[in-house]
């Protein structure tokens, strides 16, 4: 099957087998570094990508999904000013995660930050702690997850409301 | 380079593999059934190794595959390649393989046969007359881990040399293994090491594993091959009993305890876990006299003598919750009991230096105040049988412990590991070691080397890239590279400097990775206490978490964030273990606070196993306060504290 679709912004014509998992394609067809576990579905969370701006497990998402959408992969994400926010996020709130998990702890944090960063909306508490368990890593608690999410949203409309005012 | 040849080859020009699995173990395997398979597929199986799939491993050997019987869930029996990994998943399920379990003899010559060895230490008091005897018994179940992620081993030819790539703690020994089984030199055989992303032995023998049977795959297809397996380990079924004859004041006298350690279907080095062992039992409190044994029993379990810091962890843990035993004997809470039975010193002993019980007091203090802990336990012990008409079910607990990291001296004696230190002609110092290179772990070894050999403006300490390193450094268990590697490391820094006071660089010089030189066994390697608050879910039945409260000693180079970050990992993989669940309440989520005293007495510490056998110790403390009827078995489910709740119910 050939679908055609953007990677962290570059648009793509690949012709794979329609049911091949997003993350293999990604890893093997595409060559993005950082997708580099696929759990066979047994939910670890690792391989968490953004479909358009909403954050997947990419193990199970096929590939004839993903025609004509836009995936963006923590490779892409890094190089963002976007990603300061979480980055400057994680800093401030004294919080590492550690290296396994950090690529697909950063795009759940971005999906969540892309939902509140227009308007004022208030964080919902119990809804970020719900997703905090979607990446299957001991190595941050639920309050600290809370806290850099708070942070990098933030940060996030900070800025964004900086440029808007300055463009305005 | 590693990189550089993956991308070069055309993915076309590659072979996928997986695994086959028997359906249940221990097992004898009775047949195995093959479709016809399309000329696009290939097996690997026992037949291909014309000297057997065996490879050593320490002080054992550990099967690749193995087609008669099956000792443990996850051993693999065959492997499959093909075209890529979709088909070959496909195809996987054309193999029918029929298994029988192990006749009752079988079973009982392999696994129940009794102790396989044992080891132990001190001597009893004679004279118990007038003592209070207060006893426990603490019991870890062995859990399965098989990873959660697909864990990938790629081999391909490359002139005479065969090349391996795989994320693994211990290159050389995936080298040793290869070759040993491939019939190959040791030097045709080049490891390149992925970055591992476990920090325990979940990556310490599977890679060795697939790397056999991916390079066999490798020879017989004539190209590259890639096997994609999860990675299949298990804690050890530890056993402690323990028996403490007490003062009238309540302080301990004397103490025995027996420890039992069920290591799995294959020995790796069984002292070396004992070792351990005896050094978590030893309780830091004082006594007059102690006394501890331990053996070993093989049990239908992957091997596991290095499961993450076992069986320390689960010593260290048994010998906290016992002394909270002495203090609720005495109907007082254990900071209270603690601050009289532990004071001064430890004495000196074979398996650890004297400890300075003061400064464990001083460590555990502002935590205490912080969780308010005297008030909640008091609070929270009026839940106990008779008064278990209120309707709370909270408990709290705290815990206290040293930790050690790396192996024992006598095991370092009996294997040399080392790592190279250079000083080369521009005065830059570069260390090569084959432990595998976390950023983090190569910043702090840099800053060691700075430290300790003071490089002027214009030289920089350089940790080499292990990529092919024919070096061995041994494998990262048990917080080696963090233990007795900074010292040895620094004193490998002194040695090169006087060598350049005699002429000019570039000078190297080979070391031994681990310190032999010890009189005990072990080092101290920093010291921790934690405060645990739980609530129990009385609908589910599952022991909620609300807080913890760690205060943990860190050596003056290590990272603060990075520390933080190992702790939090700790406290809540080790909670996870226990069966205990995070609190998702939005008014109070989960939290692990953490304080971080530097420990001047040491550049670098990791106090991860003693971490977590406090966690162990708390959770169990904490539940006992809950529901007391519930007993020191690890993990706890939902059942087990119905059934506790049910004998309360009755009771009252
Ligand atoms: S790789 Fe585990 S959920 Fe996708």
């Amino acid at each position: 099957m050939r679908i055609e679709l953007t990677v962290d912004g570059k648009y793509l014509a690949l012709s794979v087998s329609s049911d091949k998992p997003l993350d293999l394609l990604l890893q093997e067809d595409v060559e993005v570094r950082n997708l580099r576990d696929h759990c066979d579905g047994a939910m670890c969370g690792q391989c968490l990508v953004l479909l358009d701006d909403k954050a997947v497990f990419s193990c199970l998402t096929p590939a004839f999904m993903v025609r004509g959408r836009t995936i963006t992969t923590f490779d892409g994400f890094q190089r963002t000013r976007d990603y300061r926010d979480i980055e400057k996020a994680f800093a401030s709130c004294h919080i590492r995660p550690c290296e396994r998990c950090l690529p697909a702890r950063v795009m759940l944090i971005e999906s969540i930050v892309r939902r509140y960063e227009t308007g004022t909306g208030e964080l919902q508490d119990a809804e970020v702690l719900q997703e905090a368990g979607l990446v299957r890593c001991h190595c941050l608690d639920s309050a600290a997850f809370l806290a850099v999410v708070r942070e990098a949203l933030a940060n996030r409309r900070k800025r964004k409301n900086v440029r808007r005012t300055k463009i305005s | 380079m590693a990189e550089h040849m993956r991308s070069s080859l055309n993915k076309s020009s590659k072979s996928y593999g997986t695994l086959v699995f028997p359906a249940s173990a221990p097992s004898r395997i009775t047949d195995i059934r093959t479709a016809e398979p399309d000329s696009r597929y290939f097996t690997v199986r026992t037949s291909d190794f014309p000297d057997g799939c065996s490879f050593p491993f320490l002080s054992g050997t550990i099967p690749a595959l193995s087609e008669d019987r099956a000792l443990h869930p996850g051993q693999p029996i065959m492997a499959i390649f093909g075209p890529d990994h979709e088909s070959v998943i496909l195809a996987r399920r054309s193999f029918k393989v029929d298994v029988v379990p192990l006749a009752a003899e079988e079973y009982e010559s392999t696994f129940a046969q009794g102790a396989s060895d044992s080891l132990s230490w001190g001597n009893p008091k004679e004279d118990r007359e007038g003592l209070r005897l207060v006893s426990s018994t603490y019991k870890d179940e062995f859990h399965y881990h098989v990873s959660p992620v697909l864990i990938s081993c790629e081999c391909w030819i490359d002139g005479e040399k065969l090349h391996v790539e795989v994320p693994t703690q211990w290159p050389a020994n995936v080298r040793r293994a290869v070759a040993a089984t491939c019939q190959m030199a040791e030097d045709a055989v080049i490891v390149h090491q992925m970055s591992v992303m476990q920090r325990y032995d979940e990556d310490l023998i599977w890679p060795s594993i697939m790397a056999v049977i991916t390079a066999k795959a490798c020879q017989k297809a004539g190209m590259p091959c890639v096997l994609r397996s999860h990675a299949y380990s298990a804690s050890p079924t530890v056993e402690i009993h323990r028996n403490t004859w007490c003062a009238e004041d309540g302080s301990p006298v004397d103490e025995e305890c027996e420890a039992v350690l069920h290591l799995g279907a294959w020995e790796l080095d069984d002292r070396e876990a004992m070792r351990q062992c005896l050094a978590g039992l030893e309780p830091v409190y004082n006594l007059q006299s102690f006394r501890a044994e331990v053996s070993v029993r093989r049990s239908p379990t992957p091997p596991s003598t290095f499961f993450r810091g076992s069986p320390f962890s689960e010593a260290a843990a048994s010998a906290e919750i016992h002394a909270t035993r002495i203090a609720s004997s005495l109907e007082l809470p254990f900071s209270k009991w603690k601050s009289y039975a532990r004071t001064g010193k430890r004495p000196f002993t074979d398996y650890m230096p004297s400890v300075d019980l003061d400064s464990l007091q001083a460590l555990s203090g502002p935590i205490i105040e912080e969780s308010d802990f005297n008030r909640k336990w008091a609070s929270y012990a009026t839940q106990t049988d008779d008064f278990s008409l209120l309707s709370f079910n909270r408990g709290i607990a705290l815990a206290e412990g040293v930790s050690v990291a790396g192996f024992s001296t006598s095991f370092s004696r009996e294997h040399s590991f080392q790592a190279r230190l250079t000083l080369t002609e521009k005065q830059n110092l570069t260390l090569l070691t084959s432990f595998p290179q976390r950023d983090a772990y190569a910043a702090l070894m840099k800053k060691m080397i700075e430290l300790e050999s003071d490089l002027g403006e214009d030289n920089e300490a350089i940790v080499l890239d292990n990529d092919a390193v024919m070096l061995d450094s041994g494998p990262d268990v048990l917080g080696r590279a963090m233990g007795h590697f900074p010292s040895q490391l620094s004193s490998a820094c002194t040695k090169l400097r006087l060598q350049e006071k005699e002429g000019n660089p570039p000078f190297s010089i080979v070391f031994s990775a681990d310190e032999e030189l010890m009189p005990c066994e072990f080092e101290p390697s920093g010291a921790a206490a934690l405060v645990l608050e739980l609530r129990m879910d009385s609908v589910s039945f599952t022991p909620t978490v609300v807080e913890a409260w760690l205060a943990t000693t860190k050596g003056t180079l290590n990272n603060r964030e990075a520390c933080l970050s190992t702790m939090r990992e700790e406290v809540a993989s080790a909670l996870a273990e226990c069966g205990a669940k995070p609190s998702e309440d939005p008014a109070r989520p989960f939290k692990i606070n953490i304080t971080l005293q530097d420990d001047t007495g040491h550049t670098v510490t990791d106090t991860s196993s003693c971490v977590r056998g406090l966690v162990k110790a708390a959770f169990l403390s904490a539940l006992g306060q809950c529901v007391s009827q519930v007993g020191n078995r690890l993990p706890v489910s939902a059942a087990d504290i119905e059934k506790a709740y049910r004998n309360r119910e009755g009771k009252s």
